[in-house]
């Protein structure tokens, strides 16, 4: 560790000393920016491996910011925002941001999703496309080796049993389809299905607990209300 | 003994028996003329007793006179005649009768002819008759008269033709009196009912009256006219033979039953029609309806009503009591119009004078339009222009209500992230007594708290505002509550209370956004693992009623609920006056704004210590 760059920008200065305050515990280096502007300027002379970016902000906004980024950079990029919506994250997302961080956020939550990114970007950013195989389905930060049945987040792998991995090869095939409960135990199952909403329901949430970071809000695996269940497609 | 008689006299049964009975002696009344002038008889019988001293007898003569008068010039007799003839010119004799000219006066005396000065005089009344005339001589002496025996018989039949005339007018007068008492009778009692004292009108009263009048006197002139023709006709045919009366004769007296018949019918259906309507009309004048239930009256009501709201538009200044606008806009319709019939009127002078002036007046009318319009113009462009400020600034205000909310919220999250960081980092702290470790503790608890209040308040100011994007879909309402159910399982295990759930064996279809109605039952089943007394049973139930869903989530609360279902759902109203519990108290008005965002109804009933919200939705078809 040591080497690994993060940019923090934000135009609150207590939020980026608390935040690199954070960060410095875990012993990444800190490059601060407090607008757009600075930020691109920091950019620029650095080499910084994750920015963790503040979307409100003077000068720059951190949208139109990511935009620019984007151009030139693949660096991961973290949005923060007060903006809670569902469509600001979708948004966001879709500028290219790799992940998005409602404020007020929690302290351990934040460090999970930078590590959980740096991971993905220093790790399987390149390698990823070198020993790329066949069997191997990778969604995001997921990668699910369908030969040996084995499912690693960001690098690093998880234990499944076999109901959570079945549950889980289906869902991530079919990324970003939506399957009713019944459809999902009578494939997973072999079974006719007869009200089998909770058995589904109870697996999906301990699959979500070793996959997401913050199981109250999936990034991954996600709850349809009233209709089913997804895989979202990152 | 009076209300039973009231109760027979208004009975159905006695109104109906008395129209047919009514209706019946008419009918015998009006077929007494026909019956009598049957057979020939003349009317004249019922007033003259003597045969000769009839109409009839000197009809009869006359023919008599007027044959002989053919037939003496060729010198002829008419033999087995009724009647004789004398006729002396000179010494020449002329006649049927074998004996001389004193036998024949002394035989015949009475109702007779005779010539004086060339003239034949009616003996009995003395007058001339002047239908025969002729070339006579001045002292010829001529004599017509009937046989003895002949008039006799002619009496006698005279006399039973009176007879059965006097018969027949006799039976009529009665049946009509009859008919006359049972009209009065149903005049009296039509529309009464014995219950009460109020006119009853019936379907036939629909009838506007005027309509009813029109008719009735139609089919009355109708009656009468044909009616009489029948009569007349027979009186034609008593006073002559005449070609017409004979071939009616025989006519009649082929088919005297079958006429008869058919006659009574008609006059039986005519008098139906003819009571009908008249009571309809007696019944209308004791409602007293009998004008204002007319055509006319109602026509007249209306135009004058059309008459007075469109004088009301065109003249009444106050009709726009708070549009100072239109103040105007009266002020120049009202000028526009009487210049308009001034200028009219003076066109329609002009044109009959002088027509180069009437051109004058309709340039003048062409000018006020013009006038009219582009004042009209500019009033309209203010109203407009009105309008689309007030527009401008509603949805400026909207805007401004959407920021502040957005602001303050991003005001309220920004510190409140320092506060969360920096916490976390003063946990962190190495060489912390152990009280102030406590101390972030509560820190770090209550900051979450105030974390969780800020999200909710900011969730219900965008779901009263309106302002919030909802994904519509169409969703299972049963597959909802399990997933909820599910999701919260852990969380309902910890608490100790027993759910209770009954869904339906089918798929319950509504149209709604999933996520924020998962969000109400969250908030809802959240209120009730609060709120609930120990150990108790929380009811969940998903009926289907009518086009309707409805969950129905009933928990006994472990406290004494002195609030009532409106006061629970306000903004920040706890149950609990401590407010000990965490919770930002907005659980409940979240659950109730998102659900009205979704479609749906929401609802909270107290019974003692039974809670009980209801949630209900429209069923997609």
């Amino acid at each position: 560790m040591g080497e690994e760059k993060i940019l923090v920008v934000d135009d609150d200065k207590e939020i980026v000393k608390a935040i690199e305050k954070l960060l410095m515990l875990e012993g990444y280096t800190i490059v601060k920016a407090y607008d757009g502007l600075e930020a691109m300027d920091a950019l620029m002379k650095n080499t910084i491996h994750l920015i963790l970016l503040d979307i409100m902000m003077p000068k720059l906004d951190g949208l139109s910011a990511t935009m620019k980024i984007r151009e030139q950079k693949n660096i991961p990029i973290i949005l923060l925002s007060a903006k809670s919506e569902d469509s600001d994250k979708i948004l966001g997302l879709s500028m290219g941001a790799d992940d998005y961080i409602t404020k007020p956020f929690n302290p351990q939550e934040l460090l999970a999703r930078v590590k959980s990114q740096l991971r993905r970007y220093l790790l399987l950013g390149d390698v990823d496309n070198s020993r790329k195989k066949t069997n191997l389905i990778t969604n995001g930060g997921l990668s699910l080796d369908t030969d040996a049945m084995h499912l690693t987040i960001d690098g690093e792998a998880v234990k499944l049993t076999a109901t959570e991995y079945r549950i889980l090869e289906l869902l991530m095939k079919n990324a970003g389809i939506v399957f009713a409960a019944e459809k999902i135990y009578e494939r997973v199952w072999n079974e006719p299905a007869y009200s089998v909403e909770n058995t589904v329901m109870v697996h999906i949430r301990r699959i979500r607990e070793k996959i997401e970071i913050n199981p109250k809000e999936p990034n991954y695996l996600k709850v349809v209300w009233g209709i089913g269940y997804k895989m979202e497609k990152i | 003994m009076d209300t039973k008689w009231r109760r027979f006299s208004t009975s159905i049964v006695t109104k109906v028996f008395a129209f047919l009975l009514g209706v019946a002696s008419i009918t015998t009344a009006v077929l007494q003329i026909p019956l009598g002038n049957r057979e020939n008889i003349s009317s004249e019988c019922v007033w003259v007793d003597d045969y000769i001293k009839s109409d009839a007898y000197h009809t009869e003569l006359l023919q008599a006179l007027k044959q002989v008068e053919k037939i003496r010039f060729f010198h002829k007799h008419i033999d087995n005649a009724e009647y004789f003839y004398y006729f002396i010119d000179g010494n020449l004799v002329y006649s049927n009768a074998n004996c001389s000219l004193k036998d024949f006066s002394g035989m015949y005396q009475g109702a007779s002819y005779f010539m004086k000065d060339a003239k034949w005089i009616d003996e009995l009344s003395g007058e001339d008759i002047t239908s025969v005339t002729g070339y006579y001589k001045k002292d010829l002496e001529a004599y017509v008269t009937f046989t003895d025996v002949y008039l006799n018989q002619k009496q006698q039949i005279w006399l039973r033709d009176k007879n059965k005339m006097l018969f027949h007018i006799i039976i009529g007068c009665c049946f009509a009196l009859l008919g006359i008492l049972m009209l009065i009778y149903l005049m009296c009692i039509t529309g009464k009912k014995h219950m009460d004292e109020k006119v009853h009108l019936s379907i036939f009263d629909k009838l506007y009256s005027d309509i009813n009048i029109i008719l009735l006197g139609f089919i009355i002139s109708f009656f009468y006219c044909n009616i009489g023709e029948i009569f007349q006709d027979d009186k034609r045919i008593a006073l002559s033979f005449s070609e017409h009366g004979m071939k009616f004769l025989t006519d009649f007296q082929e088919k005297t039953f079958l006429s008869a018949l058919f006659f009574s019918a008609a006059i039986a259906l005519f008098s139906i029609i003819i009571f009908t309507l008249f009571l309809s009309l007696i019944r209308k004048v004791k409602a007293g309806r009998l004008i204002s239930h007319s055509l006319l009256y109602i026509i007249l009501q209306n135009l004058y009503k059309v008459n007075t709201i469109s004088f009301q538009y065109i003249f009444y200044k106050k009709i726009f009591p708070e549009a100072s606008m239109t103040d105007k806009l009266y002020c120049r319709q009202l000028i526009m119009i009487i210049l308009t019939i001034i200028l009219f009127l003076m066109a329609v002078i002009f044109s009959m004078v002088r027509p180069t002036l009437a051109a004058i007046a309709l340039l003048l009318e062409i000018l006020v339009i013009i006038w009219y319009v582009k004042g009209n113009r500019t009033l309209f462009t203010n109203i407009d222009q009105g309008i689309q400020e007030n527009i401008k600034e509603q949805m400026k205000a909207e805007r401004m209500k959407v920021a502040l909310i957005t602001n303050v919220s991003h005001d309220l999250k920004t510190p409140l992230t320092s506060i969360i960081s920096y916490t976390d980092l003063l946990a962190r702290e190495e060489g912390l007594s152990e009280a102030a470790f406590d101390y972030i503790k509560i820190l770090q608890t209550k900051s979450e708290r105030l974390k969780n209040m800020v999200t909710d308040l900011f969730d219900l100011a965008k779901s009263t505002s309106g302002d919030i994007t909802l994904e519509f879909d169409t969703i299972d309402l049963k597959k909802l509550l399990e997933q909820t159910l599910a999701e919260m399982g852990d969380k309902i295990k910890q608490s100790g209370l027993e759910f209770r759930v009954k869904l339906p064996d089918t798929s319950v279809n509504i149209m709604s956004d999933g996520k924020r109605l998962y969000r109400v039952l969250q908030n809802v089943i959240d209120n009730a693992l609060k709120y609930s007394l120990k150990d108790t049973r929380v009811y969940i139930y998903l009926d289907i009623v009518g086009n309707k869903a409805i969950i129905t989530m009933k928990n006994v609360a472990g406290y004494q609920m002195d609030f009532t279902s409106e006061e629970i759902l306000q903004r920040f109203y706890r149950g609990d006056a401590s407010r000990a519990e965490e919770g930002s108290g907005l659980g409940l008005s979240i659950a109730q704004g998102f659900t009205g965002n979704c479609g749906g109804e929401f609802k909270v009933e107290i019974d003692g210590d039974i809670f009980k919200v209801l949630i209900s939705f429209e069923l997609l078809k």
